[in-house]
């Protein structure tokens, strides 16, 4: 048994990170074979309470991050820094008591008999007391909408269905931090659309969560607050929305995809009809029409 | 080599207390040389659907001309005290009789299903491609040709012929797996939801690969829950919900109509609504050029006469 | 998928009520009876009859099918042939006394053969009938945890039980996808021409690993896939956790319990004692 000391010499802060750091990386470098490095060097600093997205084609190095951070694989160089408390082979466990993770695969991350059983996992692994357990399931299957379903088993479940019971299990122990690793990538467009709004209800209810949204879909990552662009395993743009994707030529060079307002004004000044780049698509139809 | 289906009606675990009816009185006709979407929530009929076109499943009732050959199934009656009974032993028969037939049509009708990666198994890739062929009867020399030729079309470059399928990336292998039904040289291409799980990059030269299997004079039908590529490639849009088609019609009058595509959860492509937006603000935008963001912008040129803003 | 014998119903008749832990005991109870000697072969018959009547009152309480069982005991025809002929021509279990039933050509079919036959395919039916009302009326979780239970005085010899206990529970909530998935890659095959029905035997192997080796690869893909999002969870096969599920032992279950071990020393004792009842009442019966 660890002692209560221990715990606190473990997740000792280190001072030279910042007071307000959630996730601090620096120098992150991670290959699965030798010599095919999948990340290269990342480096960058996430607040507390900050929703950011990270976008990047397949085999960017987008998920291995989230298990980076979530201390599933360990680094071969760099340091990992939640909260400002440096990770390390130790403490690891105990770190990730503060993280909900949640995959892309409805069908491999669903572990419980029934909906219950699944968002009870995490609690009986955080040893919650048997009584408190039912009142948070209930409150956390409410939260994703779920409430009706609590006795359903999986193969009785939408994909839509089983991610939103996953995101359940990730924040039924209360988690600083919610990362989603394509959470909508194999659902239907109706499954895309209740994930993102339970991110956008969980961001508005719960405002010192850190949210970290992996996606290749670039209207979602329009509505973080950064945008984080991963190539090749390495960190090529990390800014606001609005400027990472006004650097189109850049993005359409590693092969993601536009906004489509910016799509639509690149086609027009290509053939001579000068628009300029907007955010608010209302301006671009006056800018047009006029 | 058109597909015509007519009252087909197909229940799961039938007799069973989960039975589910998955589709009832489907009248659907495939042209020759067609480009069909097929659209529906999850669970709305279209991967069942799917599956009775290369004869995977056999309606309950109902018949099927595919390429010529027919899935008669039509049913059987009997009289059964004084009443109009379905006779199940002479349907059971029939079925029976029907599965051994359908063998053929597996050529005739390629299916690639969702994730086709799944299905490679071999332990090169040339050797994969060939499966089909060689399950046909054709002989070795003759698989590898047609295999080399698939591999050609879908892209995959010789070197990696004698390479291991799981070596791949996730796009390649499923540009493999597509390759081993286009091996079998069939006269329709039948895809579930293609374009699943790829990047905007993997996507758009999947479609592309698509439209040249189409213009080489293969039938394409395809189901998904992208609408740009309804709008992009599709000449027709079949509307499936809980079992039933509610709509055909080409995807232009399948949008604009906007009428089935709030009850099947479905949203029109955004260069669609944002045309009809333009429209609304007074620029008398025609509809039917536009596909995608450069025809759009074309049609804002023309529209505009060519003056300059 | 089609229902298959033992799936869980989800019914709440008493049966389902009980606690898992003494289903499993009586389970266990009735098996060790039914495979118990009672003396002579007719005494076993009227054990086996009783056991029979008592199971077949469950299963009706239960609301348990009989449909299923009746098509699983057809499944087993071959071998319930296999078993009469083994015996008619196996000396061994013909007694020197037995009366010839009727002969074909040289061989005689005696009575104890036949009644041995019934033995068999008696207690057959009472193992199918047990198992199928305790499975289809414990849930799979409940029956992880009664065998967790059951097996917990292994512990203490380091024994795994807990992680065993896991590896069952995640084995059984993940059959119904490898069914779905087997169903997908055979379908997928399918259509390039693998024909599973008929065809030369290499053929037929050949279509067999085609379906195998994407089904391996593709579970060992989910279960890794299941590990992390179990990593992720904070899950640790070596730490405490706390129970969702918690299982009260009530006066009901002590009642129940007595009742079952009482059946069991009543069982034992009618074994080891072996009274013969028909020679009792004075009835001198073939043999």
């Amino acid at each position: 048994m660890r002692t209560k000391e221990k715990e606190t010499e473990l997740l000792k802060r280190d001072p030279a990170i910042n007071e307000d750091s959630a996730i601090c990386l620096k120098g992150l470098t991670f290959s699965y074979e030798k010599g095919h490095p999948c990340l290269k060097d990342v480096t960058f600093d996430i607040k507390k309470g900050e929703h950011v997205s990270v976008i990047g084609h397949n085999g960017s190095g987008k998920s291995t991050l989230a298990k980076l951070i979530d201390g599933i694989l360990a680094q071969d160089k760099g340091e990992i820094y939640l909260f400002g408390v440096r990770m390390t082979d130790d403490n690891a466990v105990l770190l990730r008591k503060d993280i909900g993770l949640v995959f892309q695969n409805p069908d491999s991350q669903f572990i419980g008999a029934t909906v219950r059983d699944d968002i009870a996992f995490g609690l009986e692994n955080a040893c919650v007391p048997t009584k408190d357990m039912e009142g948070i399931i209930k409150d956390c299957a409410q939260k994703v909408g779920m409430l009706d379903y609590l006795n359903s088993e999986p193969s009785n479940l939408s994909g839509g269905q089983k991610q939103r019971v996953a995101i359940a299990g990730a924040i039924a122990r209360h988690p600083k931090i919610l990362i989603l690793d394509e959470a909508g990538a194999m659902l239907d467009p109706r499954g895309k659309k209740d994930i993102q709004g339970i991110i956008a209800k969980r961001k508005k209810e719960d405002k010192d969560m850190t949210i970290i949204n992996i996606t290749h879909e670039i209207d979602e990552a329009y509505g973080a607050d950064r945008v984080l662009v991963l190539s090749q395993g390495c960190l090529v743009m990390d800014d606001k929305p609005s400027v990472v994707f006004s650097r189109d030529e850049e993005l359409k060079a590693i092969g993601l995809d536009l906004p489509f307002a910016h799509k639509l004004i690149h086609a027009l000044n290509d053939r001579g009809f000068p628009v300029s780049s907007v955010d608010d698509e209302e301006e671009l139809i006056k800018q047009i029409c006029r | 080599m058109p597909i015509e289906l007519k009252n087909i009606f197909y229940t799961y675990d039938k007799g069973s207390p989960n039975q589910k009816e998955a589709l009832k009185d489907i009248n659907l006709l495939f042209e020759d040389h067609c480009y069909t979407a097929l659209i529906g929530k999850t669970g709305s009929g279209k991967s069942t659907l799917i599956q009775h076109l290369n004869g995977l499943l056999l309606p309950d009732s109902g018949s099927i001309d595919i390429c010529g050959q027919v899935i008669d199934m039509t049913l059987v009656y009997k009289t059964k005290k004084g009443q109009q009974v379905v006779d199940e032993k002479a349907m059971k028969k029939k079925h029976k009789k029907k599965l051994k037939e359908v063998k053929a049509l597996r050529k005739r009708v390629g299916l690639v299903f969702q994730f086709p990666e799944y299905q490679l198994f071999e332990t090169t890739v040339l050797e994969d491609v060939c499966y089909g062929p060689k399950n046909f009867g054709s002989s070795v020399e003759e698989s590898q040709k047609k295999a080399k030729e698939a591999l050609a079309l879908v892209g995959i470059p010789e070197r990696y012929y004698s390479r291991s399928p799981f070596e791949l990336s996730g796009g390649e292998k499923r540009r493999v797996a597509i390759a081993g039904i286009l091996a079998m040289k069939p006269d329709v291409l039948v895809l579930d939801e293609p374009t699943v799980g790829l990047d905007c990059r993997g996507e758009e030269s999947l479609l592309a690969l698509l439209r040249k299997i189409y213009d080489s004079g293969t039938s394409i039908i395809l189901s998904t829950h992208n609408m740009d590529v309804v709008l992009k490639h599709c000449k027709k849009a079949v509307v499936l919900e809980d079992g039933r088609i509610v709509s055909i019609s080409t995807p232009l009058e399948l949008f604009a109509s906007g009428k089935y595509l709030a009850d099947s959860a479905i949203e029109p492509p955004k260069v669609f609504s944002f045309a009809q937006r333009l429209i609304q603000n007074g620029l008398p935008i025609d509809l039917s050029r536009v596909k995608d963001c450069s025809s759009l912008a074309e049609e804002i040129l023309r529209v505009k006469g060519g003056k300059r803003a | 998928m089609t229902m298959t014998l033992g799936k869980f119903n989800n019914y709440d008749t008493p049966i389902h009520r009980i606690d898992p832990r003494i289903k499993l005991i009586s389970l266990i109870v009735l098996l060790v009876s039914v495979f118990l000697s009672y003396g002579t072969p007719y005494m076993n018959l009227v054990v086996y009859g009783g056991i029979f009547v008592l199971l077949f009152i469950l299963t009706i309480v239960a609301h348990t099918s009989f449909l299923l069982l009746f098509r699983s005991l057809k499944a087993l025809w071959i071998m319930i042939l296999f078993l009469l002929v083994l015996n008619i021509f196996l000396p061994s279990t013909v007694t020197q006394e037995s009366m010839v039933l009727f002969t074909v050509g040289s061989v005689s079919v005696h009575l104890s053969t036949v009644i041995n036959v019934c033995y068999i395919l008696l207690r057959l039916i009472l193992v199918l009938m047990m198992t199928n009302i305790f499975t289809s009326t414990t849930k799979p979780m409940d029956m992880t945890y009664a065998l967790e239970w059951l097996f917990y005085p292994l512990s203490l010899i380091h024994f795994p039980v807990h992680k065993l206990a896991m590896t069952i529970s995640l084995a059984l909530r993940f059959i119904p996808y490898l069914f779905d998935k087997t169903n997908q890659i055979m379908k997928a095959q399918a259509s390039r021409g693998v024909d599973y029905h008929q065809g030369k035997f290499k053929d037929k192997v050949k279509a067999i690993v085609s379906t195998i080796i994407p089904l391996f690869l593709s579970s060992f893909q989910v279960s890794g896939e299941l590990a992390d999002a179990m990593e992720a969870r904070g899950y640790d096969p070596d730490a405490r956790r706390t129970r969702y599920r918690a299982y009260f032992w009530s006066l009901r279950d002590t009642i129940a319990t007595i009742v079952v071990l009482l059946f069991l020393a009543g069982m034992i004792t009618l074994a080891v004692l072996h009274p013969d009842m028909f020679a009792a009442m004075g009835l001198d019966l073939p043999r």
